[in-house]
């Protein structure tokens, strides 16, 4: 292309014999990248550079169309001709604003321009014209922009992913941190984990509008706004929570078989991620799954924790159909390794907080049965030392009671002093029996408390049910196992307490109503339990008659069962009242487990 | 009717009675207040029984019989404690009987008659 007018130079002074030194002057900017043009005292083109004729050329010569410099103000819509006269005649130098200007095939420009004196030897030859054009310097300035803002998204959602320790909420804030506006931008997005066992990808969550007239619904709930992504993440979950929309209830019925050789697949394994746009020819889709998601243009990131994926996330733009770049795909990846590393942080904190749980529970328990020990230790010797007492008792007790007999029988019947006599004889051993009793009583605890099988202790209080010819009717569960349950206790005082206990429960219970004897180990404890079934409307009066036996406080309950209850608490036992899985109120004692 | 009871222990009210109890039953009656005075008392003289506690201050009084019994193994010992739970202890099986220390003294009584061969 001829980047020379035709027409000719003519100084302000006119001579014409300059021609020549300036078309040599001029021809040194014939090819270089900034857009170059010069037009004469009268306002006459009579040069372009090539690049000029680039921007301004619409497919036939430029000079054809842009003969002066008015052609040129209304081409561009920027003020030329006065600038330029003000250029020759003052020696001033011009620049305008930044414009758009749709140039060649109808391409956008934002350019401005630069008017000066075309000088040589003090004379003007008229003016020197500069097309700047800012269009790439704009774009990049954008598309820097735009990544800075992505970059500053992911920081915040890297934060909001660390703030949280529940999987499900992680879940949710790496999608919508994939789809909204402020985020990534997809339309929609989809997460698949691993399911090892299957080998498959399973589909968990989705957000996005399965359709253009969803998306226009939940688009709108959005309020508008420069929002910070925390109200963001608010308003986008609100409005997850507000409609399970169809995309989330799709991918929840969606496998992902890792066995067939598809894109899924490949992205699993290589750990790379996959923009379908550009790779659509060289992989095999899992045609299913597709179809239900019903997109055939998408972007696939692995989720790697520690060099091994564990799921996928699947994001296009099925809505507004623009297309994915590879820059925002290396975002999404970015996102991806940041939730990855959160999922994995958070299934290690929900197994510490189930280890933390059961540790507690497990303490707790231990606690219960050290206070059950030091209870057993304590009753041990408060019996030892009632044992002492009773034996330092014993001594005296004979030797008043020896002394009076002997006394009395020197003394004449007849005299009073023998009736005293008498007296002090029976009632010494009045206290003796007594004592006798305490002895016995206090024996057991501090020396009888021997290795016992529930399960036989069970067995022998049902034989003393059935021989009292007691009215309650006992079942054994025939589910419990048989293995042995090993508790250390007094063994009568123990098949006592069970059958007094029995009895009790009994009585409270509607006539005939069947008790169920259930027993088993519960963690370091062995347990009885007794169920019974009754209509629902004497649950109250039966839990309340209960309760107040189990009160230690009570005094309305009978002597004999808080005697049994203490009687359990003695051999170390603790008696409580439960509800089962179907609210059903039972009763339990439970008793520190021995070893084998 | 000359038969004579040691009686061991370290109450001195109770040397007391059985002295008083066992000389109106017609015996003659010996005693000490611990183990080792009735360890010695034994040699220095003949002795047909012995009342023997078995909690005492200075000797246990199962040790007490397992020497009166190496000395003199016909010697007839009853055990009389204010514990019953010696019974289960083997060294108490010398001993001719094992009874509960009681105000009432008929049952000792009956026993060191019966022992002794002497009519009611």
């Amino acid at each position: 292309m001829c980047a020379y007018h035709s027409n000719p130079i003519e100084p302000s002074t006119g001579k014409s014999e300059r021609q020549t030194p300036m078309a040599s002057a001029l021809a040194q900017f014939d090819r270089i990248p900034v857009a170059i043009f010069a037009a004469d005292n009268d306002g006459g083109i009579f040069y372009t550079n090539d690049r000029f004729l680039q921007i301004v050329d619409h497919g036939s010569n430029a000079v054809d169309c842009c003969h002066r410099l008015a052609d040129l103000e209304n081409l561009v819509s920027t003020e030329l001709i006065r600038p330029a006269r003000q250029a020759i005649e003052q020696r001033t130098t011009f620049e305008s604003g930044q414009f758009i200007f749709v140039g060649a095939g109808s391409r956008y420009y934002l350019l401005s321009i630069s008017l000066s004196p075309l000088m040589l030897d003090d004379t003007c030859y008229g003016v020197f014209g500069i097309l700047q054009d800012f269009t790439e310097t704009a774009d990049a300035s954008e598309s820097l922009r735009r990544r800075i803002k992505e970059l500053n998204t992911i920081e915040e959602i890297s934060q909001a992913l660390h703030s949280t320790m529940k999987t499900d909420d992680i879940l949710r804030i790496i999608l919508t941190g994939a789809t909204c506006k402020e985020g990534l931008g997809f339309n929609r997005a989809f997460l698949f984990l691993l399911n090892e066992g299957e080998n498959c990808l399973e589909g968990k969550m989705a957000i996005g509008p399965s359709n253009a007239e969803e998306a226009g619904r939940i688009w709108g709930e959005i309020p508008p706004g420069n929002r910070t992504l925390s109200e963001v993440l608010a308003a986008y979950l609100q409005n997850v929570a507000n409609h399970d929309i169809e995309v989330n209830r799709i991918v929840r019925s969606l496998k992902i078989d890792l066995n067939a050789l598809t894109v899924f697949r490949q992205v699993m394994e290589s750990g790379h991620w996959c923009n379908i746009d550009s790779l659509c020819e060289t992989v095999v889709h899992d045609t299913g799954v597709l179809q239900a998601l019903n997109t055939h243009r998408f972007a696939v990131v692995p989720l790697l924790s520690r060099g091994k994926s564990i799921g996928v996330i699947l994001a296009d733009n099925l809505i507004t159909g623009k297309q994915t770049e590879n820059n925002t795909v290396h975002l999404l990846q970015i996102l991806a390794d940041h939730a990855a590393s959160a999922i994995e942080n958070a299934g290690l904190f929900e197994e510490i907080e189930v280890k933390a749980a059961s540790l507690e529970k497990a303490n707790l328990k231990l606690e219960q049965v050290q206070k059950q020990i030091a209870a057993i230790e304590k009753s041990s010797l408060m019996a030892e030392i009632t044992y002492k007492i009773a034996h330092e008792l014993r001594n005296p007790i004979t030797i008043i009671g020896g002394f009076a007999a002997l006394l009395n029988r020197n003394l004449n019947p007849a005299d009073k002093l023998s009736e005293y006599g008498r007296i002090i004889v029976e009632e010494t051993l009045r206290v003796e029996k007594a004592l006798a009793e305490v002895l016995n009583f206090s024996k057991s605890f501090a020396l009888d408390r021997v290795r016992c099988d529930l399960w036989e202790i069970v067995a022998a209080t049902v034989d003393v049910l059935e021989q009292t010819h007691s009215p309650v009717t006992i079942e054994l569960d025939p589910n419990d196992g048989k293995s042995p349950l090993y508790i250390r206790v007094n063994r009568d005082q123990t098949v006592q307490s069970l059958h007094d206990i029995i009895e009790a429960v009994g009585s409270c219970l509607p006539d005939s109503t069947p008790m169920r004897l259930r027993l088993g180990n519960y963690e370091a404890a062995q347990r009885i339990e007794l169920h019974w079934q009754i209509e629902p409307e004497a649950h109250e009066r039966v839990t309340s008659l209960l309760t107040e036996m189990l009160d230690t406080r009570a005094t309305g309950s009978s002597l004999r069962l808080t005697l049994a209850f203490e009687t359990v608490r003695y051999n170390g036992g603790e008696p409580g009242l439960a509800a089962s899985a179907a609210q059903d109120k039972y009763l339990f004692i439970e008793y520190p487990a021995m070893e084998e | 009717m000359n038969a004579t009871i040691m009686c061991v222990d370290d109450e001195l009210n109770l040397l007391r009675l059985y002295e008083q109890v066992l000389a109106e039953d017609g015996f003659r009656v010996v005693s000490a207040r611990s183990g080792t005075e009735a360890l010695e008392k034994i040699h220095a003289q003949q002795v047909d029984l012995v009342v023997l506690d078995i909690k005492m201050d200075d000797k246990d009084g199962l040790d007490v019989l397992r020497e009166m019994k190496m000395e003199n193994p016909d010697l007839p010992v009853i055990l009389h404690s204010a514990y019953s739970t010696y019974k289960a202890d083997f060294k108490s099986w010398l001993a001719v009987d094992y009874l509960v220390k009681s105000a009432d003294l008929t049952l000792l009584r009956a026993r060191i008659r019966e022992l002794l061969g002497v009519d009611d």
